[in-house]
């Protein structure tokens, strides 16, 4: 009977392995694409955690089956008695600590530079907001600063208090240029909802009352990544529950090849909002 | 102590035997108390499980009618689901198991049960309070019942309950009237366990039998005052923030809303609203919009969320340590061989607790909350895994070179370990901010929770019926077909929540009425797809398999063979008591003299050694 039900809690780790070997193939590597610079970090990190967790899963469900088959009484039909080891509890905290205490420290760099503001503001000194990005019971609003004739590149614009000649309003569209650091103003008209990219490997609430400034970029996508479209469009969703329209609250993040097919764009893009009637409101 | 609870209290004859009424109904026999909140338990727990077999019914087949009850409950949506509903399920599924099933199992059933039996006393400390701590659970099932029937539903903003969206009544069907009995059903929750609580903690250090000190407590007894504990301290916090949530849900105050908020509205004007909104960040014009509306204005949800985790991450400890305490104690008697490290094993549970009340941050880590306290929550979290992962390697250790029998309680407390184990590694991923990013949210989190909750906690408890119930219904359960349940259920619970895990990494968001067209490309999708149909038929399966519990549970208590005292030759207090136990349960109060562990002592002829048995001659034990 022990080998049985030795057997039967083998197929925990079995069946784990199995499904996660039968995803990756599957999927050619389980997470979504990532085309960002902070996402490697972020991959590799998950990465090292699985080899480590991994290692750890199958040493212990091994070891579990293992003492249940071999728990037989051999010690003259009793079982050893012994309360314990002083030197063995000893050891496996100090080394778990100590691997533990490792994984954290290791990654508060990576976290650091995913979210700390002024490690960004540090090393992007001059990048101005792209866009407003304003959620809603189910949908997203994205605000642009329009395109400035007379300097030649994007507008300023007011992201506390834009208005239309400072600024054109997309529904679930956000459109970035790849290769460079984008930064958003992120908040909210009603309830919690959470701006997620999974392939820039971006997360953040968007929090009532509050604005938070978001950064990221597409800077693994090369100009010979783009078909002749010149864009790639990566699923944007909505990752905080914000209400039964919660689920098909998902927009696209629109990725220009260049710098130069992004401003384009835009010209294009300020070019047909101006010529809209102003009393529009939008 | 030892006094208090050797004089007066001599046998069961003392006490008159109540009238029906009071002897079931308003009970203070801590035993029929633990048993109402078993029964009542259980009930929730056949509840909490049809709402999950919606929830998969909906995610595998999202195109399709809901067989038997769609053309009642969704007329006008030809027999689908609508996304109203699924919320509402998704929220009450989940408000349902930890408020009603696993928190008052564990801490309501097993503590009231065990707690008196296992130090050696005959009831309480104080039987009327404990009586009143079941009868705050009535009012709360009857709000949570009731709120199906409002007017939009029932509660439907998660069970966390983040506001805006559960207190701006307009911002969700079931944040009406819903949400406001959830409210109120939550309270009366809290309040009984406050009760309980204290209860636990007097008794477990003012009741225990002469030569009972805390170091010869079984580990359950340990778990439960910890967990008692950490109840004290958590939910006054939580009693607070479901008062400010009633009363912000009443639009009566704003401790959680900000100024200027649209709910439910799409405002196409947007300059307008937009500016208004930002000036109204400012302070300037809060008096005026309070003669306006006559609602004040100027709250902050995050301050919500905070005061929700403080509370809510010391709860999933208190789902989980008593169950940790519970399977030591079975592992050590089903191994026949002593606890490996106790006293590490008590250390780590109290490690555990005063852990958990500084890593409540964890849940926070995208909400908002400064990123550079996310780094110090980071920490601790992660550093929280090392007191789980001492209690597993010393479960291992126990059962080593031991003794095993493989029956029903041992075959659960040993899934319990080996479910547990993956719980707690796929914590790591969680708690480490940089892969948060990805993981908060998915479907990974919520794998997750069920092999910590279910793997564990409820596991835990199946251990635990299958163990205590010779005690406490002085009947056997059917050895034979608890191992078929447990077969099942084990195989089950893995196909219905292994490939969340994977799922999850591929990025399903949780909470979502439908999973399908992710935009990755076919082959995702269908993967997605395959788990999500794997999953469900797993906890369509899983479902059905729990029959044979409720048959064996139920045939057992009238018909099984009768109980002897000590059926597992077990060596804690509650054994020595006949089964069941009278009300006074001891006919004399036990004298203990030595730990609950000693099993297989090579000087001792048989494989266990009571505490409360007497030797002629001094032997070398383990601890004293
Ligand atoms: C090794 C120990 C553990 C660690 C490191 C850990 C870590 C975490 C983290 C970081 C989260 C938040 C994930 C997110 O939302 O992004 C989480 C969620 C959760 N954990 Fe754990 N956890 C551990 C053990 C447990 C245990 C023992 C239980 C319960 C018995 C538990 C129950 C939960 C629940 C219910 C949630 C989800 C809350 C929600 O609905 O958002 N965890 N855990
Ligand atoms: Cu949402
Ligand atoms: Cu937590």
């Amino acid at each position: 009977m022990r080998y049985f039900w030795g057997v039967i809690f083998l197929t925990v780790p079995l069946v784990g392995v199995a499904m996660f070997l039968y995803s990756y193939v599957r999927t050619s590597g389980w997470l979504p694409t990532n085309v960002s610079s902070i996402g490697d970090e972020i991959d590799f990190l998950f990465y090292f955690i699985l080899a480590i967790t991994g290692i750890v899963f199958l040493l212990t469900e091994l070891l579990l089956v293992y003492a249940m088959v071999t728990a037989t009484g051999r010690n003259g039909g009793k079982s050893s008695y012994t309360h314990g080891s002083k030197s063995l509890e000893i050891s496996w905290t100090v080394l778990t600590a100590a691997i533990l205490l490792f994984i954290a420290f290791y990654q508060v760099p990576t976290w650091a530079r995913a979210k700390f503001f002024w490690q960004f503001r540090e090393k992007h000194p001059d990048v101005k907001p792209t866009a407003l990005v304003i959620a809603s019971q189910f949908q997203w609003e994205t605000r642009q600063g329009l395109w400035d004739e007379e300097s030649n590149k994007p507008g300023d614009f007011n992201w506390k208090n834009p208005n239309f000649r400072d600024s054109f309003v997309m529904y679930n569209e956000l459109h970035i240029p790849a290769g460079e650091p984008v930064l958003i103003y992120l908040t909210t008209r009603d309830v919690i909802h959470s701006f997620w990219v999974p392939s820039l490997r971006v997360k953040q609430d968007a929090l009532p009352g509050a604005v938070i400034p978001v950064w990221f970029d597409a800077a693994k996508l090369r100009p010979e990544d783009f078909g002749p479209e010149k864009t790639k469009e990566f699923e944007w969703v909505c990752a905080e529950l914000c209400g039964w329209g919660h689920y098909r609250m998902r927009a696209k993040v629109v990725v220009h090849a260049t710098k130069e097919d992004y401003y384009a764009w835009l010209k294009q893009k300020s070019q047909e909002h101006l010529t809209v009637k102003p009393d529009k409101g939008i | 102590m030892a006094e208090h609870a050797a004089h007066g209290h001599g046998s069961n004859g003392h006490h008159q035997e109540p009238s029906f009424l009071f002897k079931y109904v308003f009970a203070t026999d801590h035993k029929v108390i633990g048993l109402q909140f078993l029964f009542s338990g259980l009930v929730f727990l056949v509840l909490g499980g049809l709402l999950a077999v919606l929830i998969r019914v909906q995610l595998a087949f999202p195109d399709y009618a809901v067989p038997l009850i769609g053309n009642y409950l969704f007329p006008s949506n030809a027999g689908q689901m609508t996304p109203q509903f699924y919320t509402m399920i998704v929220s009450m599924h989940a408000s349902v198991m930890i408020f009603f099933v696993i928190i008052p199992l564990l801490t309501g059933a097993f503590g009231n049960y065990l707690i008196p039996l296992q130090i050696g006393y005959k009831d309480m400390a104080f039987p009327v309070m404990n009586m009143l701590s079941y009868w705050f659970m009535p009012p709360a099932f009857i709000f949570i019942l009731l709120s199906f029937f409002m007017e939009g539903g029932a509660a439907a903003a998660g069970w966390t309950s983040y506001p805006t969206l559960s207190v701006i009544r307009s911002a969700a069907p079931g944040s009406g009237y819903g949400q406001t009995f959830w409210f109120l059903s939550l309270l009366c929750v809290g309040v009984s366990s406050l009760l309980g609580s204290i209860n636990y903690m007097t008794t477990i250090i003012n009741c225990r039998a002469p030569g009972m000190t805390m170091f010869r407590l079984p580990m359950t007894t340990w778990a439960m005052f910890i967990t008692a504990t950490l109840q004290a301290f958590a939910l006054p916090v939580l009693t607070v923030a479901l008062l400010m949530g009633l009363l912000d849900n009443l639009e009566i105050t704003a401790f959680f809303v900000p100024a200027n908020l649209e709910a439910n509205t799409i405002i196409q004007s947007y300059p307008r609203t937009i500016s208004t909104m930002f000036e109204a960040l400012g302070m300037e014009r809060f008096a005026e919009k309070m003669a306006n509306t006559g609602r004040p204005t100027g709250g902050q949800p995050l301050m919500w969320q905070h005061l929700f985790w403080f509370y809510s991450h010391p709860a999933v400890y208190i789902m989980i340590l008593p169950a940790m305490g519970m399977v030591s104690d079975i592992i050590s008697t089903h191994a026949r061989k002593p606890l490996f490290g106790y006293v590490p094993m008590v250390l780590s549970v109290a490690g555990i607790a005063l852990l958990g009340f500084i890593v409540w941050g964890h849940h926070m880590f995208m909400s908002g909350m400064s990123p550079v306290l996310g780094s110090v929550f980071m920490v601790s979290t992660i550093m929280i895994a090392l007191p789980s992962a001492i209690k597993t390697f010393n479960w291992i250790f126990t059962v080593l070179g031991g003794n095993v029998r493989f029956n029903t309680p041992m075959l659960n407390a040993l899934a319990f370990v080996s479910l547990f184990i993956i719980g707690g590694l796929s914590g790591i991923y969680m708690a480490s901010t940089p892969t948060d990013i990805h993981f908060h949210d998915t479907y990974f989190i919520v794998a997750h929770i069920h092999y910590v909750l279910f793997g564990g906690s409820l596991f835990g408890i199946f251990a635990g019926i299958y163990h205590w119930f010779p005690k406490m219904f002085g009947r056997m359960m059917n050895e034979f077909w608890g191992k078929v349940h447990f077969f099942l259920t084990f195989l089950l619970f893995n196909v219905a929540f292994f490939g969340m895990h994977n799922i999850g990494i591929m990025g399903a968001p949780r909470r979502y009425a439908d999973l399908r067209s992710w935009i990755e490309g076919q082959d995702y999708n269908s993967v997605m797809m395959f788990f999500n149909h794997l999953i469900s038929f797993g906890v369509f399966l899983l479902f059905a398999v729990q029959i044979i519990f409720v048959i064996n549970f139920f045939y057992s208590i009238f018909w099984g063979p009768k109980a002897p005292k000590n059926p597992w030759q077990s060596n804690s207090l509650e054994w020595e008591a006949p089964s069941p136990p009278p009300h006074g349960n001891f006919e004399t109060i036990p004298v203990v003299y030595r730990g609950p562990y000693e099993y297989s002592h090579p000087e001792v002829e048989q494989d266990y050694l009571p505490q409360t048995l007497k030797l002629d001659r001094p032997i070398q034990e383990g601890h004293h």
